[in-house]
């Protein structure tokens, strides 16, 4: 759906995006990932054409973006910036209502689009007629979100969409964000610093440094087959809490013990879902007592989480 | 004395003319407001996109305002004559650095992210403007413009000077007048007007405007109260007569010609700097000027004979402080070597070689002192200092220079001239506080201004001149211990003028023509 070609940017002769080259397919969670300054928010304005690249080409859907109508172009993708940018003088509802009206939507269409995002994001629908400074910082993220997503850009933008919230709420609207149905048809290209939000989120993921790709792949391929010492280094840290979110549960199918005399935990889990997904649902990890039940191609098995974690041990030695 | 009426009772008594003024005065505030920020606005957008253009747009707004606004109203005569035109533009020149500034400082100060936002969500450079830069930057452009409304409704005061109206016109003939009632009934609204507009900015810069109805709806405003300044410019027609706030107020000036003539003739308020050149240049038709002014014959102006008589004698003489002559005795003598020395053609020569041959007054003095045998080289003497004050004409700078050399020439005194205080109120209150020890003044601005005594005495004493001077002289003495040395010779009575060729193709020599081609 998107593609660099020998992309390059110099602001004050300095190279901060230098031929950078990777494709975004229809549908995916696609994360560029780096420390801050390397070159992320740059490379993704160039999508919507809000910088321009000296040399090389950017395409959407096979075209080169450059030659495109800008305004057409932008209303077509959703974009949620960096930093809070609600249109403090407009009310929450017209706020969402922004591309809409500059598509010309007719009003009915627009309040009822307005209501079903406010639905969807869980906004209270009673925040719509009042003003972006009343509302907390994960409301405003929610709204800014429902902004870029109004009129239902099939390619949605999203820098740091969730850099200033605490670390709480981030993970909740993170879990949030991945259940919405709204969200699952489209391709999404998100930016971000954290590497456990890329590896949550992340279909793929482009890692960076100063404005170039070092790695791009899935996030399983990121960790366990790294493309150079960077890439190593950079995952390095986090490593053992990675290998949750890049581990599904099909992959441990065959060392995971049934252990059924205990408490049922009541959720369910399926092969897709990772081992952090599997870990986060369980409220007290103290807890010796609480089985997970998981199922996988039509077999079912409980387990402790004590369990869960010797089967993962299994894994990563026979890997 | 004559009875005073209350503040109130003399702005109800003159509730027509204030609210004539007090209209144009709107009018003039809100005109130039409108042109300040139909161009200041543009203005402001460009360079707040336009970043390198900012340093040359802002410095020169700037310096503009800077200029002092009774000079900057002076360089506007000789472009644009007088009247309405000259203020409105030097008004618009006031406005427009503060319109600008602000709506740069406004946009500038928009939050680049939300800036970035409307871009990235697809709004053209204009709906950005719009809908978004210009009304977050509102209340700042408001700011800016409620500055500016202040300003203006200050400095249209200013305006009375140059035949524009306004407010001014009861404040600057309340100072000639010494009449405190009138200055404050020009004085107050002026700055109830300030507050006024200044409030209701205020309440319009809290309001949550929005998108371009923000931009309009302030502009409209502006519009309707502009056209106020049009209303008292439509019931009159026909010649047009300028005449010194002063003289609009006084009973010896338009109100006696009024009364005794019968007069009644389209007026404008302009300030007798100007005024010669405005009748040369046919944009007034008659003027009050004074009977010995320079410019009479620099203008080719003519004089209209005072048929009944009504204009009082005005004979200068010095006046002095009595504590001073006491305490310097040879100081009186000095003076008086020019008691009878100037008669009327000589003063209006001399008023000539200063108003139109543009000579210096100390230049004119010693010419003068030469040819009569009078002058003398300053002594240098340090035993004290005179200080003497003048008002803001050439005739007022001659004499005092006369004096100042012949105190210096006969005498071991120095002296320090204070020079063109605004009017007979402010040299006549530096008088009497000590801060002035003499000037030179004229026996019926004696009379009626500063004695003001009921009409009777008035007629009694101005009909012959010796008779006003020694009352003057007695009463000066007896209220204020102030001095009247002899009169120095010329009368420099009020006078009516205009053009020699229209006064002479309308038939007109006397002020009774005059009343009877108005009819
Ligand atoms: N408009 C600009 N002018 C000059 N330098 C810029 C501009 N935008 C970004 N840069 C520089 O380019 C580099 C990359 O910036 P950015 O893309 O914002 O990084 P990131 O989003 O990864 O933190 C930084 O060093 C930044 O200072
Ligand atoms: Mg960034």
């Amino acid at each position: 759906m998107i593609e660099f070609n020998h992309v390059s940017k110099t602001y004050h002769q300095r190279k901060v995006i230098d031929d950078l080259n990777f494709a975004v397919k229809e549908g995916e969670n696609f994360i560029l990932l780096g420390t801050s300054g390397c070159g992320k928010t740059t490379t993704l304005k160039m999508i919507n054409r809000l910088v321009s690249p000296d040399t090389g080409t950017v395409r959407l859907d096979g075209e080169d973006i450059a030659g495109q109508h800008v305004e057409q172009l932008r209303r077509r993708i959703g974009y949620v910036l960096q930093h809070s940018s609600l249109f403090p003088h407009y009310t929450v509802a017209e706020n969402i209502a922004v591309v809409p009206r500059l598509l010309g939507w007719a009003k009915p269409k627009i309040d009822e689009r307005s209501r079903q995002l406010a639905a969807k994001l869980r906004l209270p629908e009673s925040c719509l007629p009042g003003y972006p400074g009343r509302l907390s910082g994960g409301e405003a993220q929610r709204v800014n979100l429902a902004r870029a997503l109004a009129a239902d850009p099939p390619l949605l933008l999203m820098d740091e969409p969730f850099g200033a919230l605490d670390t709480i709420t981030r993970a909740a609207i993170r879990r949030e964000f991945l259940d919405l149905d709204e969200l699952k048809a489209k391709t999404i290209m998100m930016v971000t610093h954290d590497v456990q939000e890329a590896f949550e989120l992340g279909d793929t993921i482009c890692l960076m440094d100063a404005g170039r790709v070092m790695q791009t792949g899935s996030p399983a391929e990121l960790l366990f087959r790294p493309a150079n010492a960077f890439v190593r280094d950079f995952l390095s840290g986090a490593y053992t809490q990675l290998i949750y979110t890049v581990v599904h549960l099909s992959d441990l199918w065959s060392w995971l013990q049934q252990d059924s005399d205990g408490q049922d935990s009541g959720n369910i889990f399926s092969g897709k879902n990772t081992v952090w997904d599997a870990i986060t649902a369980v409220p007290d990890k103290n807890d010796r007592t609480l089985r997970l039940r998981i199922r996988h191609e039509a077999s079912e098995k409980s387990v402790s989480l004590e369990g869960l974690l010797t089967a993962l041990n299994h894994y990563q030695k026979n890997r | 004395m004559q009875e005073q009426p209350t503040l109130w009772a003399f702005m109800q008594q003159q509730s027509d003319k204030l609210l004539d003024q007090t209209l144009q005065h709107i009018g003039l505030t809100f005109i130039s407001l409108l042109i300040a920020v139909l161009i200041g606005l543009p203005l402001g957008i460009a360079i707040a996109r336009k970043e390198k253009l900012s340093g040359v747009v802002l410095g020169f707004a700037g310096i503009l305002q800077t200029i002092p606004s009774i000079a900057l109203l002076g360089f506007m005569i000789p472009l644009f004559g007088i009247g309405p035109k000259p203020a409105i533009i030097a008004l618009f020149l006031y406005a427009l650095l503060p319109v600008i500034r602000n709506t740069y400082t406004g946009i500038r100060g928009v939050d680049p992210n939300i800036r970035e936002a409307a871009q990235g969500l697809g709004m053209s450079s204009r709906q950005s403007l719009f809908k978004v830069e210009l009304p977050l930057a509102m209340p700042v452009i408001l700011a800016g413009i409620r500055t500016a409304t202040v300003i203006n409704v200050g400095v249209a005061t200013l305006a009375a000077y140059i035949a524009a109206g306004g407010l001014g016109e009861f404040i600057f003939g309340g100072i000639s007048l010494n009449n405190t009632k009138m200055i404050l009934a020009g004085a107050i609204p002026a700055a109830l007007l300030a507050l006024l507009f200044d409030f209701l900015l205020s309440r319009l810069q809290r309001l949550r405007l929005k998108k371009t109805k923000a931009v309009v709806l302030p502009l409209i405003c502006l519009l309707t109260l502009s056209s106020f300044y049009m209303l008292p410019a439509m019931y009159h027609k026909g010649l047009l007569a300028g005449f010194t706030p002063e003289f609009m107020g006084r009973q010896d000036g338009y109100p006696g010609l009024r009364q005794y003539y019968g007069l009644n003739i389209r007026t404008v308020v302009i300030s007798d700097a100007v005024m010669y050149q405005a009748a040369f240049e046919k944009q007034l038709d008659v003027i009050s000027g004074y009977s010995t002014d320079g410019r009479i014959k620099a203008f080719d102006l003519v004089t209209l004979a005072d048929d009944k008589g009504i204009f009082p004698p005005y004979y200068a003489a010095p006046i002095v402080r009595q504590a001073v002559l006491d305490q310097y005795p040879e100081l009186e003598g000095t003076l008086e070597k020019l008691a009878g020395q100037i008669n009327d053609s000589m003063m209006t020569e001399l008023n000539y070689r200063a108003d139109h041959e543009h000579q210096s007054p100390e230049r004119i003095a010693a010419d003068f002192l030469r040819s009569r045998g009078l002058w003398r080289p300053s002594r240098e003497g340090h035993k004290g200092t005179i200080r003497i004050g003048s008002k803001i004409f050439a005739e007022q700078y001659i004499l005092v220079s006369m004096y100042s050399m012949l105190i210096k020439g006969y005498t071991d005194l120095d002296v320090a001239t204070k020079t063109g205080l605004g009017g007979t109120k402010i040299c006549f209150d530096a008088l009497t506080n000590g801060q002035l020890d003499l000037y030179p003044e004229y026996t019926g601005t004696g009379l009626l201004v500063m004695l003001q005594p009921d009409a009777k005495t008035v007629s009694r004493f101005t009909a012959n001149k010796d008779t006003l001077y020694h009352f003057v002289k007695q009463a000066f003495q007896q209220r204020y211990q102030i001095r009247w040395l002899s009169p120095i010779g010329f009368n420099n009575a009020y006078a009516l003028m205009m053009r020699r060729e229209q006064a002479k193709a309308l038939g007109i020599s006397r002020i009774s023509d005059l009343v009877r081609n108005l009819r």
